[in-house]
This record gives structure tokens, C-alpha cells and sequence, in this order.
């Protein structure tokens, strides 16, 4: 069990903005044609909070949901094959070729991540788009996400890059009339 | 950018899912898309793309695409596949003969999607012209109307947005129309732009907006007029533009003392103290770009928008008017077609779906020659040209010019497969004015053609060969020297070639018209580049009704509002997309719910002056009390929900109660 709760050392992270978010479910069909799911498994989802009222107005926001990547994964210590596995850089992924659909992870996750590809009948979760990370390149949603609310990189520099955006903002403020 | 998975050519294009026109790598293996991802090096997208932009390779490669020329009797028989496509024509000429004989050539409608693409489109106005019928419907015929056609268009690309101080959008949802151009908006106010939206909707934009204002459904031109009135009173404008500038400045003038900021408050639905704030701001920050979303253009007084952005000096980068899907200039396909007198009718053009409607009561009156015959490309009969398709089954002949076997389809006599864009060279117009060249990615498959392909073919069967001559050496259309042709029919691209087109596109540019540069309106002349120097404004116009009475049978107004990833019949084939959101749903305020006793999910009944739909109760407060929003399957303004098991005067009653 110890094997499972890795120190993970060069974690990148995806970083969802909120603010940024505007619900157009791009991230979400750039990882079906990524991964080549069928209709049915959500793997990122978009949920859509509100309108309610706030201070007399109303709001509406956007709430990105994908794989956590645990600490300490559920799903992982559930797998009966150990095709759910993580990864030294952070990744929680199923192995398809060990995976048999028997949905134990899904029961174990707390947050209701990993889902059954019916066309396969494997299971279907974010895998942090290993393949494409192991060749520098981003995940598929935050390369697609229009407005940017999707960033990947070191814990770092996603900071350092909100650090960066919110100050711009600060200094514009003054810099006009 | 780029993939991890074994590609064997990467082909750069135009994505021609909207009118943004992002550029798009598809990387190909196998005569197989494996990936498709945004250009970084193209200046619109930036690399971004859309949920449909991903998502269109679904449909494309889609088992169930049509393949062959298809006939049958009747709507409701089996279609026999025809030997080939000229043995098609041949039958559809035969057929439109016998129209004609019958009903006369006014009888004919074509309905233009726009996914059959431009060449469809331009050259079934041409077929139209030599047929003798003025009915050509495509959507985005009138975005830019009231712009003088030898004047360059309200403003600059989108990428200027970023420059402005204020962007203010008038029903536009452009977050979900257009996701790519939303992110110049969010980078617009990450710069430190003031984000202003007015809808009828609570929409996915509005929630990104610093000010957002809640106006009644189809009042949003009303808001231009009290926009400016309030501009004019405090001495906002730009007096040497209107002086110079506009004909009749006095009498326009004058027209706005006839209208009180109160009576436009109660028509916009606002209060005056809002209207007020949303006037100092626009006073205060001059450079303001208005962003009015389609709808607008079929209601009266559309022309505010120029006559705003022209008073109010809105004439430089990062300010003017930019009327969403307006990208495409005025280009004349007609000019060498004699009119065959009194055949193109006074009434031509206009908003599409009222059109058609008028048309259609005319000809079931008698007045004007019946319906009777339609080619329907994309899926037009189940869309803008939905009133047609409830009475396809009264009609002779229903040829359908397209890719799937949708609703329109299923209402047709004849198919003809069309290819889709991913399998034809076009020359596209997007936002921006830009002008792009977007390669095929594939050769289209066996036995699909495109629009420009259909039109020759038919052409050549009347006779008509000389005003189609864009014949290849393989017998089909020639792409190239059509859209040749067709950049020189506009006064505004005539200097243009598509191998310049091309090769400003394959280096990641755009070209944009007016190519001759002239007709750019000069932030520092009063003087209008048209050719006298001025412009028609828009008065302000008192309205008939002071207050609008609500309709006793229609208590409730109604929105349909666009789906983003195209309605269930076209997003079957597409079901990444088709899963995200339920166009069955009927969005409905959950206080006007409760009033009806009508619960989240609920089955309910839509009924409306044309006609009645099902749909599922969506209690959201997204939609105002005093209205409903479709997705589909319904056009007019107002409406009547109900339970499906209860009778209309109760609701009626219900709905009469709560108002008064």
C-alpha cells in the first residue's frame, strides 16, 4: 500500500480559473477526440452555477470538474488488477490494457471520477494526457480552452502567471485616468 | 501545439463552423483525421478552438452520411439510389419543369444553409435570377443592412476589440455563439476594458460582464435609440459628423425630442436610473465598440446601431459597430443576368422567416402564386426555413441538396449528397471582414458534390451554361476561377485575387476589405466616404404602442435562442456535442413555474401563433418572468406554456393574473 503514496517531486499542475471559465464545453470534446470516447463518459465536466442572486444581482458562474490526481488516490488502492496506477510526476491513470471495467474505483472515488466507456468497456478518466505530457506537449483542454481559464504547468508557474495577470491589472488601474 | 498520435500530413485551413474563421491543423493519417487542434500561428484563433470546431470530424466521418442521389415518390416512400448524379439532375430538372408548368417560377423557394457554403449560396441566387423566382432565404443576409454597401464596414476586426474602453453587447451571446471571439473580449477587459451586456437572457456572457442589464425580449434596437438620446443630451456627441455627415441632421434631431428617456426605459424594460448610468459611462469612455448579435437586423429600427456609432464618433480602432456575422461584403452575382420584369418582387428582402411567411399566406390566399417546390440544402426546413417545412408535405417537390439524413431529408422527394467543408477549397468571409482561403482537407467522398457542382449541373440542363462557365478539366465546378469571379463582383474586393488570398493566408495573415483601402472611415473627417458624402440616421421614432399590450392568447414572450452545437436532428451526428446541451429543454423562470405548477424536467406544452411544440420544463432563472427560451421548433415572439394536462384558458387565466 505504501508503493501507492509516491513523493512526488516534478508535479505539473492544471490550473482552472473560474473567472475565465465561459462554459463553452471546448475542454470537454478536446478530450473525447483526444482519448476517442464515445458519447456518455464525461471525463472533464462543465457544471453551470446559477444564475443566483448575490447583493441584488445576479450571477453565474462556471465550475470546472476533471481527476483530482490525489495524494493518496482511492481508486488506486481499490483497482483489484492494478490498472489504476500513479504515476512518479502525479498522474492517476487506468492502464486499459489491465483495466476490466469492473468499476471498484469508481466506487471508491469520492468525487464520482472514473466513469465506464461503454464502447470498450474500460474505464474512462483523465489520465492527465500522459502520452501527450511525456512529449512536452499540454493537455488537450487547456490547449484548446479559448480564454485561457485552463493553464498547465509547475505549481510554480501557474502561480506565478495569476500572480503576473492580477498585477497587470493593479498597475493599469493607475496607469489611466 | 501538437499531437502524440502518428499523423502522415498536417493540412492548415479556415475552420467554417461559424464565422470567426479560426485557423485549423488537421493531422491526417490514412485518409483519417487523428487530431485537430487550433493554429498558433493563426491571428483570430491564436490556437484556441472551439467544442465545434473539435467536434465537426464526428459528422464527418460519420456511417450515415448520405452518398448517392436518392428519389421517391413521396415523402413517406422508400428512396430508390439513383445511378448517378447526371441521371439526378436530369430528374430534378424534369420535376422543376413540371413546377413550372403547373405553378409558374415563383413557386420555387431554395433555402440556403450555410453549410453548403458560399458557392451554394451565390449560386443559387444566380439559378434563382434566370429561374424567375425572388425566394433565396440564407441567414446571414441582413446583419449589415443598413451600412451603405461602397463603404467600409462599422469597424475594424475583432482583434481590435482589445483597444477599446467600453464593449458594449447588444443581444450577443458571444461566449456561446462564438467562443473564440469571446476570448478578445476577456482579454479586452483583462486590459481593463468595461464589459457592458444587454440581453433578454441571463446568457453565459452576461455573466462575464461588469454591467449587465436584463432588457425585454426584442427591445434591444430600443436601447441603441435611448443609448443615444442620452448621448445627445449631454452634448456627447460628435456635432461636425452629424452636421456634415448626415442628411436631414435638423429634422433627425428633432426626432429625438419626440421620445422621453421614461417611455424607452419602459419599452427596453429598464429603469431611467440605470439607462442613466449606462449613459455616463458611454459619455465618459469614449472609445466603445457595440456588439449586436443577429437578431436584431430583423427588428425595426436596426439602423440605430450606425447612426449611433457615427454620432457618437465611435470611428476609431476599438470603436464602432460590429454586427456579429456580418464579415461578408456586398458582392453583386447578378449583374449579368437581365431581370426578367416584375419577377423580382418589391418585397425581396427583409427577415427571412417573416418572408416566408408572408409568401406563404400569399400564395394560400391566392394573391401571389403558391409554394410549391423547394431545394433545401443543410437542414433549412427544420431551422430559418421551418415554417416551409410544416407545409412540405402540401408541396410537389422537396429536393434536398445535403450531408445527413435529417429532419429536411426525411421531408424530401429527391437527395443530392453534398460534400461537407472539410472536402472543398472555399473562399471564406468571416468576422473581421477578413478574407481567408481554406483548403480541402480531403478529396469529398464518392459520390458527394459540392453546391457550385449542383448549380452547373443544373444550369447546363436549361440551357443556362454561359452564366455558370466554372467548368475544370475534370467536368466539375472549378473552385478557384468561381471564387475568382466572385471577389470581383464587389466593389470592395475587386482587387483581389484568390492566389493572393492564399498566399497572405498560408502566411498566417489576413486579408481584410476594402482591398483598395480607400473607403475607410477617417476618425479626423466629418465626412462619410460614400458618395455624397453622407448617410441615411435612424430617427428615433416614437413607438406605435407606448405600452406594449401584452397578447391575451400569448401572455408570455419567447427567445429562441441558437444552439451552439447545432439542434439534435444535425447534432445526431455529432454526439460529443449533442450531449453537452439539451435543446429539447424549454427554459422557464422558476417563479412563472411555480405559478403553473409546472416542476423542473416536467413534460410541458409550448403553444405559439404558428404552431404548438413538447419540450422539457428547464426551471432556470437565466430566462426573465415575462418569457420563455426554446432552442427549436418554434418561431414568433410570444407564446402560451402549459402542463400537458392542463387546458390553455387556465394558463391563460394563470398567466393573466400574474401580470395584472
Amino acid at each position: 500500500m505504501n508503493a501507492v503514496k509516491k513523493k512526488v517531486t516534478k508535479k505539473n499542475v492544471l490550473l482552472a480559473d473560474s473567472s475565465l471559465c465561459i462554459g463553452c464545453f471546448s475542454c470537454q470534446v478536446a478530450c473525447k477526440l483526444e482519448h476517442d470516447l464515445p458519447q456518455g463518459p464525461r471525463t472533464v465536466k462543465i457544471i453551470r452555477l446559477g444564475p443566483v442572486e448575490r447583493n441584488g444581482n445576479l450571477v453565474m458562474d462556471y465550475l470546472h470538474q476533471t481527476c483530482l490526481h490525489c495524494e493518496e488516490p482511492a481508486c488506486v488502492y481499490a483497482c483489484p488488477t492494478g490498472a489504476m496506477q500513479k504515476r512518479d510526476d502525479g498522474i492517476v491513470f487506468s492502464d486499459p490494457d489491465l483495466c476490466i471495467g469492473c468499476q471498484t474505483c469508481a466506487v471508491a472515488c469520492p468525487y464520482g471520477v472514473p466513469q465506464l466507456n461503454t464502447a470498450n468497456g474500460k474505464i474512462a478518466k483523465c489520465d492527465g494526457c500522459r502520452e501527450r505530457v511525456d512529449r512536452g506537449l499540454w493537455p488537450s483542454c487547456a490547449l484548446k480552452c479559448p480564454t485561457g481559464a485552463l493553464t498547465y504547468g509547475t505549481r510554480e508557474s501557474v502561480v506565478q502567471d495569476r500572480r503576473h495577470r492580477a498585477a497587470t491589472i493593479i498597475a493599469q488601474s493607475f496607469s489611466k485616468p | 501545439m501538437g499531437t502524440r498520435k502518428l499523423y502522415d500530413r498536417v493540412v492548415s485551413t479556415i475552420c467554417q463552423e461559424c464565422t470567426v474563421g479560426c485557423g485549423l491543423l488537421a493531422y491526417v493519417q490514412d485518409d483519417r483525421i487523428v487530431d485537430i487542434q487550433g493554429d498558433e500561428a493563426h491571428p483570430v484563433g491564436r490556437g484556441r478552438l472551439c467544442a465545434m470546431g473539435t467536434a465537426f470530424l464526428q459528422a464527418f466521418d460519420n456511417p450515415d452520411r448520405i452518398q448517392a442521389p436518392a428519389v421517391r415518390e413521396s415523402p413517406q416512400g422508400q428512396f430508390d439510389q439513383m445511378e448517378d448524379w447526371p441521371a439526378a439532375l436530369d430528374a430534378l430538372a424534369d420535376a422543376l419543369r413540371k413546377v413550372r408548368e403547373r405553378h409558374g417560377p415563383e413557386s420555387l423557394v431554395i433555402g440556403c444553409d450555410p453549410e453548403a457554403g458560399p458557392d451554394f449560396y451565390y449560386g443559387a441566387k444566380r439559378f434563382a435570377r434566370l429561374w424567375g423566382t425572388p425566394y433565396v432565404f440564407e441567414p446571414f443576409e441582413e446583419p449589415r443592412a443598413p451600412w451603405p454597401p461602397d463603404l467600409n464596414a462599422p469597424s475594424g476586426p475583432s482583434s481590435d476589440w482589445i483597444r477599446s474602453r467600453v464593449l458594449l453587447l447588444v443581444e450577443s451571446d458571444v461566449a456561446s455563439t462564438h467562443p473564440i471571439a469571446m476570448s478578445w473580449i476577456m482579454e479586452a477587459r483583462r486590459r481593463g476594458a468595461k464589459i457592458v451586456v444587454a440581453d433578454s437572457r441571463f446568457t453565459a456572457t452576461m455573466s462575464k460582464a461588469d454591467v449587465g442589464l436584463l432588457i425585454r425580449p426584442q427591445s434591444g434596437n430600443r436601447l441603441g435609440t435611448a443609448i443615444l438620446k442620452m448621448l445627445l443630451e449631454s452634448d456627447s456627441c460628435r456635432t461636425d459628423l452629424i452636421e456634415a455627415g448626415f442628411s436631414e441632421p435638423a429634422s433627425w434631431r428633432e426626432s429625438f425630442s419626440t421620445v422621453t428617456l421614461q417611455s424607452l426605459a419602459d419599452e427596453t424594460g429598464l429603469s431611467v436610473d440605470q439607462l442613466d448610468e449606462l449613459g455616463r459611462l458611454l459619455a465618459a469612455r469614449r472609445n466603445t465598440t457595440v456588439i449586436t448579435g443577429k437578431r436584431l437586423a430583423y427588428l425595426p429600427h436596426y439602423g440605430i446601431w450606425l447612426t449611433l456609432s457615427a454620432a457618437a464618433g465611435w470611428v476609431a480602432p476599438g470603436a464602432g459597430w460590429y454586427p456579429l456575422d456580418s464579415g461578408r461584403p456586398e458582392i453583386d452575382v447578378l449583374g449579368d443576368i437581365e431581370e426578367e420584369s416584375g419577377k423580382i418582387l418589391d418585397w425581396l428582402y427583409g427577415d427571412h422567416h417573416t418572408l416566408a411567411t408572408y409568401a406563404l399566406e400569399k400564395g394560400i390566399s391566392g394573391e401571389h402564386p403558391p409554394l410549391n417546390a423547394v431545394i433545401a440544402s443543410g437542414n433549412c426546413l427544420e431551422t430559418f426555413l421551418a415554417i416551409l417545412g410544416r407545409n412540405a408535405p402540401d408541396m410537389d417537390l422537396i429536393a434536398h441538396f445535403g450531408s445527413y439524413p435529417n429532419g429536411t431529408y426525411s421531408l424530401s422527394h429527391m437527395v443530392f449528397p453534398a460534400s461537407a467543408w472539410a472536402e472543398r477549397d472555399t473562399l471564406c468571409f468571416n468576422n473581421d471582414r477578413a478574407v481567408q482561403w481554406a483548403p480541402k482537407i480531403f478529396d469529398p467522398k464518392p459520390g458527394c458534390r459540392s453546391g457550385l457542382d449542383f448549380w452547373i449541373g443544373l444550369a447546363q440542363r436549361f440551357g443556362w451554361e454561359e452564366f455558370f462557365p466554372w467548368i475544370g478539366d475534370d467536368g466539375q465546378g472549378d473552385r478557384r476561377a468561381f471564387f475568382n469571379w466572385l471577389l470581383k463582383q464587389s466593389s470592395v474586393t475587386a482587387g483581389l485575387t484568390v492566389d493572393q488570398v492564399t498566399s497572405v493566408t498560408e502566411s498566417h495573415k489576413t486579408v481584410t476589405w476594402p482591398s483598395d483601402g480607400e473607403r475607410v472611415l477617417k476618425p479626423d473627417s466629418p465626412v462619410f466616404p460614400t458618395a455624397d458624402g453622407k448617410i441615411v440616421p435612424q430617427d428615433a421614432d416614437s413607438p406605435a404602442e407606448p405600452e406594449p399590450q401584452p397578447d391575451e392568447r400569448f401572455p408570455l414572450g419567447l427567445e429562441v435562442s441558437p444552439v451552439v452545437f447545432r439542434d439534435r436532428n444535425t447534432g445526431f451526428w455529432w454526439p460529443w456535442t449533442r450531449e453537452l446541451v439539451n435543446d429539447q429543454i424549454v427554459q422557464i423562470n422558476p417563479i412563472t413555474a411555480q405559478k403553473l405548477g409546472i416542476e423542473n424536467g416536467e413534460e410541458i406544452v409550448v403553444e405559439g401563433p404558428t404552431g404548438d411544440m413538447q419540450g422539457t420544463a428547464g426551471l432556470t432563472r437565466m430566462v426573465q418572468e415575462r418569457m420563455v427560451a426554446v432552442h427549436r421548433g418554434l418561431n414568433g415572439n410570444r407564446v402560451l406554456v402549459r402542463k400537458r394536462d392542463m387546458p390553455s384558458e387556465e394558463a391563460i387565466d394563470i398567466l393573466r393574473e400574474a401580470t395584472t
